[in-house]
């Protein structure tokens, strides 16, 4: 399992509150990986930092040598929310947007996970319910050739069949080298999927184990999850 | 399908497929699902597929061919073997069930066989 | 890593549909006014060329008007586009979609300034046609415009040419101030804005931009002014009237260069993309 990425000593604040403080977390290459904790905890910050879009932190943060944000964007794929497109865009002009910013998009392989979610080229994203917006949002972050992917929160408020979707699409699509981070605030579905398990709370990185471990000690990786956050009540 | 908790997953895969076999739905020699179609159907990573078919490729129960896939052997021998070790196995724990109930090693068969008669007039 | 030409590129793609957008209303409005027009002169159209002694056709007259039209509408169309496109500019500069290429911050500040001034060429080149191509026949029917353009002196000395240069160099570089302001403006107030606590207060957002505004506006005054005292003691040694627009030119080049790099720090140390 060779070294993918490294976070080192991260802190971040916005507004003078402190989002993360000593964040470490390293990853290897060809894992699944769940990003664990609840809403606020700063996922979705440890996300943005990682992927060269949150400034002015503190600490390291080094993808396979890559240090500076502008190398480690040419090396990771984040769903973002596509919000630089307008309404009226149409499903076939962000591909060829895509498709022309980002030199590792594979067309091909996004016309194969559009058509595995069933999402037709002529729509435009006002036109799309959550669900879908959400499976067009993953076709085009895995239809980026890249070592390291970053989901944020890839199940938040969708349907069950668009769920499963996605987890069919996270099966089929991912080569054995690359990793992905999914972050999420409840597990129970994915959590056959998973090879570790990283738990952030109190603003950092509380503990990263491999999902087989978390088995051994006779417990549910929800259990596990749940344990962190039932501590507080007995407080 | 649901997996337990505190047993790998990938010792899981490996007890489904003997099922499979055991129950016939896998035959000797015939070529088993892909990788990926195994990891779809059961939602889990296709390395931990992976390893369960490489376990199983060592205790000889799958072979491979290369670019074909993997195969159940035609070992009748071994898949026997392979059956009646899982028929152990749930025997083994409905002993142990049973023991838990008060029910004593001798009595056993006796209740089983009651049982069974009972249960037969019923339908 | 993405190229420069590439985001340039399709950065231009984008902002030019901003432009094909307000020329067609322009030139669908100034088509309604010369309908208008048209009708109200009851088929006189001898007021596009007074000198003419015979009747000017309808149509080369309509025409002659839609030209005039355009011409005139193009001040307040031009305006909207530089409104516009620095509301686009600075809405790219905070998205992620946009701000997750992989590209430096500074290839991607230059090449954001570089489309939105480049779209704004490109609107005054449609305009420009618009206006030739409909204010052609008019010409080509007239007699006496095309003596008078017969006799006109055409002939440029190199002096003149060069300060046709020089305020072209200078209008370019003036655009693109504009944009290197605005940016200057937003990037700022938006770094302290994250910096502050509360910083989702709208009453607190208010009152920073305004004071950013007040701020950077009196800095680039102060600034403007020792930048001119400083060029004009350095270029004082050999100033001639020669030098024309020389020494202003310089200014400027100056000028947007420290805005520029001003602007690429904020946008690189300070500025993020914002979380959708």
């Amino acid at each position: 399992m060779s070294k993918l990425l490294t976070v080192k000593d991260l802190t971040y604040k916005k507004n003078q509150k402190t989002i993360l403080k000593d964040v470490n977390l390293n990853l290897t290459s060809g894992k699944i990986v769940a990003l664990l904790g609840e809403n606020g905890a700063g996922k979705t910050t440890l996300m943005r930092i990682i992927a060269g879009v949150a400034k002015n932190y503190k600490g390291t943060v080094n993808l396979e040598g890559a240090t500076k944000e502008d190398e480690r964007k040419a090396k990771l794929s984040f769903t973002d929310g596509l919000t630089g497109f307008s309404d009226s865009t149409k499903i076939k002009e962000v591909d060829r947007f895509y498709a022309t910013i980002f030199q590792d998009f594979d067309e091909n392989e996004f016309t194969e996970l559009r058509k595995f979610m069933h999402l037709d080229p002529e729509m435009k994203l006002s036109q799309l319910s959550r669900g879908m917006r959400e499976k067009l949002i993953i076709a085009l972050t895995f239809a980026r050739k890249t070592d390291l992917y970053l989901l944020d929160e890839p199940f938040g408020g969708i349907d069950a069949m668009a769920r499963k979707k996605i987890i069919n699409s996270i099966i089929l699509w991912k080569d054995e080298k690359s990793t992905i981070l999914i972050s999420d605030h409840f597990v129970n579905e994915i959590s056959s999927l998973l090879d570790e398990v990283v738990i952030v709370k109190d603003h950092t990185v509380l503990e990263h184990k491999s999902a087989e471990d978390v088995r051994q000690n006779h417990k549910t990786i929800e259990e596990y999850y749940e344990s962190f956050y039932t501590d507080e009540d007995d407080e | 399908m649901e997996f337990k908790d505190n047993i790998p997953i990938y010792f899981q895969i490996e007890q489904y497929l003997y099922r499979q076999i055991a129950m016939g739905k896998l035959k000797a020699g015939e070529k088993i699902p892909s990788v990926r179609k195994l990891a779809l159907e059961l939602t889990v990573n296709v390395n931990t597929v992976q390893r369960a078919l490489q376990e199983m490729n060592a205790q000889q129960i799958l072979y491979t061919k290369r670019g074909e896939g993997n195969f159940v052997t035609e070992d009748t021998e071994l898949l026997a073997k392979t059956k009646q070790s899982l028929i152990d196995n749930e025997l083994d724990e409905f002993v142990q069930n049973m023991e838990k109930l008060g029910v004593k090693r001798q009595n056993l068969a006796s209740t089983l066989e009651d049982y069974l008669k009972r249960s037969k007039d019923h339908e | 890593m993405t190229s420069f030409n590439t985001l340039f590129n399709r950065m231009f793609q984008e902002k030019s549909r901003t432009v094909y957008l307000i020329f067609l209303i322009q030139v669908f409005a100034s088509f309604c006014f010369t309908i208008f027009a048209a009708f109200s002169l009851h088929g006189d159209f001898n007021v596009v060329n007074d000198t003419a002694k015979e009747a000017i056709n309808p149509i080369i007259g309509s025409l002659a008007i839609f030209a005039s039209i355009v011409l005139v509408t193009s001040f307040p169309a031009n305006f909207i586009y530089w409104i516009v496109s620095s509301i686009r500019n600075e809405k790219i500069n905070r998205s992620q979609t946009w701000r997750l290429i992989p590209i430096s911050d500074t290839k991607f500040l230059l090449s954001n300034f570089g489309t939105a001034f480049l779209s704004y060429i490109w609107l005054e080149i449609l305009e420009f046609v618009i206006v030739a191509i409909t204010a052609l026949p008019l010409f080509l029917s007239s007699g006496e415009i095309k003596t008078a353009l017969g006799h006109a002196n055409w002939k440029i000395d190199a002096q003149s040419c060069w300060q046709m240069l020089g305020a072209l160099v200078l209008i370019i570089l003036l655009g693109y101030a504009w944009y290197a302001i605005v940016s200057l403006l937003n990037l700022s107030s938006r770094s302290i804005i994250d910096f502050l606590p509360n910083g989702s207060n709208k009453f607190l957002i208010f009152v920073v931009r305004v004071i950013t505004i007040v701020v950077v506006i009196w800095l680039l005054g102060y600034a403007g002014n020792a930048l001119i005292g400083a060029t004009n003691q350095i270029l004082s040694l050999n100033i001639s009237e020669n030098m024309g627009m020389g020494p202003v030119l310089i200014q400027f080049l100056v000028f947007d260069a420290v805005l520029t790099l001003i602007d690429i720090f904020l946008l690189n140390k300070f500025v993020e993309a914002k979380q959708n």
